[in-house]
């Protein structure tokens, strides 16, 4: 109970600033110092964003977008784990071979891709999960390999003394040890992915979240494009909390390094 | 002999496979096992790099780099001084206002282009300040990490040397956060960078992001490919550049590579 009590208290003084920045924001829009056109009173946006839940539009798209990223996350999980915890094993003969031109591929600039993209497979949902996967593969494959390359010597070469065999080695030596890093990984393509989906439905698209969004823009429906904004973080802020949690329950052991 | 092939073989390990695949890219759409009319083998993009004239290449090439340097710069001229003092001077101020800050910087820089379109119009307005706010929130937050990391031992020798605020500052704290601050400058940058490509493509008119939307809208499908190849070797070229210059400012950092089995 108390426990509980001191984290509302936290919870609470941390909002502080927040509601301040919307209160400010609210007087400042709403005398008009800032244009109430360009900008609208925080209460219009969210009242747009009420109105677009109760018309069931505002799920109906998110639905949409997560379903185009889940796809592709599953799939780049699938592909780029087991993957990367090869290549990591491997390194050595991967690395100088393969390994620079696939991180000149994660370098490559993804909305420079888009257009290609669109060429190769349309604006349905295939090109949306075409782009969930490429932009989700390289953190998860560059981590992966990272933690695989990061376990312990020490605890590999005991493992070998007792007699594990190559298998035994990669199943219950480096793959748990690598798991913290892959959950970095996964939090770090999960980001990648949301930030990524809701570009490339602007950019080209019927539907989702991205589209709405473009539509309001076209349409100058500025309390609804702000409502979106508004949208869009809470969702990419609720993703990060819930896969910093869960990297955080699979990196038990791991002492932090602060 | 042997010793140079070997030694050569070693160095150019890496661009193998790169050739392979641009050697891929040449064949397999000229020999008709991929439609070449949608992905053109390599010698058409390149020469719809004379179509459209060294000139235009490079005055695009030009304008994208001066909207990514100036933002860029004018982020780290504010980010930087900001973070210092957060981190410094008002710790506790820093503190409360972080939540704030924390959901400012975790709205999609992306989402906010045309928001900034509305507010600043139409034009450079908007892009510029689309690539400044990607560029800000990574700059400050390691600047503000990196000095709050430094060791304050260091800090209590420095002083009881006899050293002064700002000799404490300029040769302590600088040096001391200055590896935060370059790995935040490289995140700035390449978040910078991919958002410039996006906003050209959504609102502007010159420019690489430009040249790509233009040749997707007019249906010129090899020069899609030439601006992207641009845009590839663009964001290559900075990214060398920023680790360069990370190697050779921080000299004192150390690395150490190996693989576990093989």
């Amino acid at each position: 109970m108390k426990k509980l009590a001191v984290r509302l208290k936290s919870i609470g003084y941390g909002s502080i600033s927040i509601l301040l920045f919307f209160a400010l924001w609210q007087l400042a829009s709403a005398t008009n110092l800032i244009p109430n056109v360009v900008i609208p009173t925080p209460v219009r946006v969210i009242g747009a964003i009420w109105e677009m839940m109760a018309s069931g539009l505002l799920f109906a798209q998110t639905a949409l977008s997560l379903t185009n990223i889940g796809v592709g996350f599953a799939l780049a999980i699938v592909i780029c784990i087991p993957l990367g915890l090869v290549a990591g094993t491997y390194y050595n003969k991967v690395d100088k071979v393969l390994l620079p031109f696939l991180r000149m591929c994660e370098k490559l600039n993804p909305f420079a891709l888009f257009p290609i993209f669109m060429i190769l497979f349309g604006i349905g949902h295939l090109e949306k999960v075409m782009v969930v996967l490429w932009v989700s593969q390289w953190p998860l494959l560059f981590n992966t390999i990272d933690g695989v390359r990061n376990t312990d010597r020490a605890i590999v070469k005991s493992a070998r003394s007792m007699g594990a065999d190559s298998r035994t080695l990669f199943f219950k030596v480096i793959v748990p040890s690598t798991l913290p890093n892959i959950f970095t990984g996964i939090k770090l393509s999960a980001q990648l992915a949301f930030f990524m989906i809701i570009a490339s439905e602007m950019v080209g698209a019927s539907a989702g979240l991205g589209w709405q969004f473009l539509s309001a823009n076209l349409a100058y429906n500025v309390p609804q494009m702000f409502g979106i904004v508004l949208y869009v973080t809470v969702l990419a802020i609720l993703i990060n909390v819930l896969f910093t949690k869960l990297e955080k329950h699979f990196s038990v052991w791991k002492q932090s390094v602060f | 002999m042997k010793n140079l092939l070997v030694a050569f073989h070693d160095k150019v390990k890496s661009f193998y496979i790169i050739a392979g695949f641009l050697l891929l890219w040449q064949i397999i759409p000229s020999t008709g096992a991929v439609n070449p009319h949608f992905i053109p083998p390599l010698s058409t993009v390149l020469a719809e790099a004379l179509k459209l004239g060294f000139a235009n290449i490079i005055i695009d090439i030009s304008i994208s780099l001066e909207r990514v340097i100036l933002g860029f710069l004018l982020a780290l001229v504010v980010a930087l001084p900001l973070g210092f003092m957060f981190a410094g001077a008002f710790p506790r101020f820093a503190k409360f206002l972080y939540p704030l800050m924390s959901f400012l910087s975790q709205i999609p820089p992306f989402i906010l282009f045309p928001v900034f379109v509305v507010i600043f119009g139409i034009g450079d307005g908007g892009i510029y300040t689309v690539i400044f706010w990607s560029a800000f929130w990574p700059i400050l937050f390691s600047t503000i990490s990196g000095t709050q990391l430094v060791d304050p031992l260091l800090v209590k020798s420095a002083r009881s040397m006899g050293a002064n605020q700002a000799q404490v500052f300029y040769k302590i704290i600088i040096p001391g956060a200055l590896s935060s601050i370059m790995t935040g400058a490289r995140t700035a940058m390449t978040l910078c960078f991919m958002m410039l490509i996006g906003a050209e493509t959504m609102g502007a008119n010159s420019g690489l992001g430009w040249l790509i939307n233009q040749s997707q809208r007019m249906g010129m499908i090899p020069r899609i490919y030439l601006a992207v190849l641009l845009v590839a070797v663009l964001g290559l070229a900075i990214n060398y550049l920023f680790e360069w210059l990370e190697r050779n400012i921080i000299v004192w950092k150390e690395d150490s590579q190996e693989g576990v089995i093989g």
